[in-house]
């Protein structure tokens, strides 16, 4: 592990494009390099723990490094900002020991250069804006027409909404579309798998699957009841019956059909031409009967606004893949890579995270964009060119 | 450069009695010259090397480093204390003590979970239901993280525990947690089940050799000599040494014996004199063949240690050494 140099190109472009987004009206903030490291790890959960610069006071409170500027700002928001929300942006480094495969980088220090969004009202407006100024932060550090790719997580979260799935099922789908790398057919082999089984209480299992939820949901609070069995661990007991009911409803075969499987994953594989993206994906819910009209009409909105700002999509990629590795994601997202070199990773990335700061505890439910350029990639790059 | 092997040995209870025990049945004595509290030590007649009585889980983290040559310590340990064991560690023997398995265990009134994609869900509602993420008590911290993201489970937080880690879901600091078992009698005195799926790794205590630590000629030749008697006993352990004369009755006796099974090896043959290394299980079986075959007296013995040609734990370890480079 080393410690990162220090880098006359990298604090020039830092100090540059800062200046650029304060110049549109985002105001800068430099957070705090500190964060109570249960608030990090609430919010990303364990999988990020080994990568975070965490240290321990005397009393034995952990603190971590800041991992990004998006937490931080958040936080600086609901304690300092105006209950509207408002513009920010950020300049520094941030904080996560690398990943292997990292090309650029063998420090756990690395810069971004980014701005929030919070509040805004015309939130496709606030979304074409984000990424014209990503655009824009690229072209001065160089890189005048970066390999676009684009998405809305928002279009799966509708496409499920649509099937009436049942909140199991629906929250199952979900995960796999968060936390797996897209295989051809990974829903249908979902569907395909039917691991439920009932343990020994197969009878009563068969019984409860005919019954109304309700009626069988309060059997068998009766039945732990009876059998001293306590709320331990946290969950309450019409919480384990409820599901345990679900559960044999579902080991009878209440579960979606083999075609939604095959339908999601020929969603989920659907990649076009930007501009192409909204007519296939038309076709796609035409052909499926379901109505995913507005969320397809938001992602279109977006890329026309965009263009109005000069942003040229002829070259951008549609793709359900964008965006995926954050979860906090909630509509449109973007990537913005080097037209060659795309191993390095994107040189910026940004989207829509709508429930971000109500899920940390804001009153205010404000909506966000924001985006990020990563500073050490392009100074990589410009190494790399010459 | 030259120094001594340094060889880490738990400290204190079973763990370090059958160490001690191990070592001893290869003919090497642990010495702790000045009694229990001290936590140097050294081994009878081997000069060269040095003990360092330290718990098993610091042994672990001793033998990533490279601060100490060899180690008795548990796989649990191994797995938890580094990211990629095979990089680091060499796994020499496993020891046949300290057999645990760390396991994922949940409350047993949890009817409807039985394993981990089960889990997956509840994690899942729980979070949606009470606002944070279901917490599971630990000190495997590590193996927890790699286990649990191998089923997309993300919706939990680990609670670092060091003692008593099945009494927390009772006490509310956990929902859940993750420990070693042997038996599963403490998880079910404290009202927890293991998932079906749940079993994350079977362990048991090895001796181990670190990759990374300084190997200079010096530490070699002891490892060389203190290899060279763990692998002999091991061998001479498995095996017992069959004697008869054949006379010359039989020129071709040995490949009439021999067959798929395994278990018989020819060790001497000198005018009739026949000597055979033969495994326990084919004992009798072979004693009999031998007579039916003609010979007279059939002796069987045990040795105290079998020296092969090649010292084979040695060459194992030097040969990764050679890898790793």
């Amino acid at each position: 592990m080393n410690v990162a140099h220090f880098s006359d190109s990298a604090e020039a472009l830092m100090r540059e494009l800062a200046q650029y987004f304060a110049g549109e009206g985002y105001l800068p903030i430099e957070p705090g390099m500190m964060l109570p490291a249960d608030a990090v790890l609430d919010h990303m959960g364990e999988s990020i723990r080994k990568r975070l610069l965490i240290t321990t006071a005397p009393d034995g409170t952990e603190f971590s490094m800041r991992p990004d500027f998006t937490l931080p700002l958040a936080h600086w928001q609901i304690a300092n900002g105006p209950p509207d929300g408002g513009r920010y942006s950020y300049s520094g480094f941030a904080f996560r020991y690398p990943n292997p495969d990292e090309l650029t980088r063998v420090s756990a220090e690395f810069r971004q250069v980014g701005i929030e969004n919070f509040g805004a009202g015309n939130a496709a407006e606030a979304d074409a804006d984000t990424l014209a100024l990503a655009v824009r932060a690229l072209q001065r550090a160089g890189i005048g027409s970066p390999k676009l790719i684009l998405g809305d997580v928002g279009l799966f979260e509708a496409l499920i909404g649509s099937l009436n799935l049942g909140e199991m099922w629906s929250g199952r789908l979900r995960r796999l579309y968060w936390r797996h790398t897209l295989s051809e057919d990974m829903v249908l082999s979902l569907l395909q798998k039917s691991s439920i089984t009932m343990p020994d209480e197969a009878a009563l299992g068969g019984s409860l699957s005919r019954m109304e939820r309700e009626d069988a949901r309060v059997i068998i609070a009766e039945v732990m009841a009876i059998a001293g069995v306590s709320g331990a661990g946290g969950r309450e007991a019409d919480e384990i019956a409820a599901r345990y009911a679900q559960k044999a409803r579902e080991a009878e075969g209440e579960r979606p059909s083999l075609e939604v499987g095959e339908l999601i994953d020929k969603f989920l594989s659907i990649e076009a031409n930007a501009k192409d993206a909204p007519g296939q994906l038309r076709d796609f819910a035409r052909r499926a009967g379901l109505d995913l009209n507005s969320s397809i009409g938001g992602f279109e909105k977006r890329l026309e606004i965009a263009e109005n700002l000069a942003i040229n999509l002829d070259d951008a990629v549609f793709s359900t893949t964008v965006g995926r590795r954050i979860e906090y994601y909630t509509g449109f997202v973007f990537e913005a890579h080097d037209q060659i070199t795309q191993a390095v990773g994107p040189l910026a990335s940004g989207g829509r995270y709508d429930n971000f700061l109500s899920d940390i505890g804001d009153s205010n439910t404000l909506s966000a964009v924001g985006c990020s350029i990563y500073i050490d990639r392009l100074v990589f790059l410009s190494g790399e060119h010459k | 450069m030259s120094g001594p092997l340094v060889l880490a040995v738990p400290s204190k209870g079973r763990l370090e009695e059958n160490a001690c025990v191990f070592f001893a049945r290869a003919g090497l004595r642990l010495e702790r010259p000045r009694g229990m509290r001290n936590y140097c030590g050294r081994i009878a007649g081997v000069e060269g090397a040095e003990i360092a009585f330290l718990p098993a889980a610091e042994i672990a983290r001793e033998i990533a480093s490279g601060s100490v040559h060899l180690g008795v310590t548990g796989e649990d340990l191994i797995h938890e204390s580094m990211v990629n064991p095979r990089t680091r560690v060499e796994v020499l023997t496993k020891l046949g003590f300290g057999e645990t398995t760390v396991v994922v265990a949940v409350p047993q009134s949890w009817i409807d979970v039985s394993t981990m994609d089960d889990l997956d869900d509840v994690a899942h509602a729980f979070r949606l239901r009470h606002g944070r993420r279901m917490r599971v008590a630990t000190k495997y911290i590590n193996l927890t993280q790699a286990y649990f993201s191998s089923f997309g489970i993300a919706d939990y937080r680990v609670v670092e525990s060091l003692g008593a880690t099945e009494g927390a879901p009772i006490a509310g600091t956990a929902e859940i947690i993750v420990d070693i078992t042997t038996t599963g009698s403490t998880l079910a005195a404290n009202g927890l089940k293991v998932l079906d799926d749940g079993a994350i790794l079977k362990s048991e205590a090895c001796l181990v050799a670190s990759l990374v630590a300084d190997w200079n000629e010096g530490a070699r030749d002891t490892l060389a000599h203190v290899l060279g008697l763990v692998a002999a006993e091991a061998r001479a352990r498995d095996v017992f040494l069959v004697g008869t004369n054949m006379g010359s009755r039989r020129a071709n006796f040995f490949d009439e014996l021999i067959d798929d099974a395994g278990g018989i090896e020819l060790s001497d043959q000198r005018n009739g004199a026949l000597e055979l290394l033969v495994r326990q299980d084919r004992l009798y079986e072979v004693t009999r063949a031998l007579r039916t075959m003609g010979a007279g007296r059939v002796t069987v013995s045990r040795q105290d240690y079998i020296f092969e040609s090649r010292n084979s734990l040695y060459e194992q370890l030097i040969k990764r050494l050679e890898e790793a480079c």
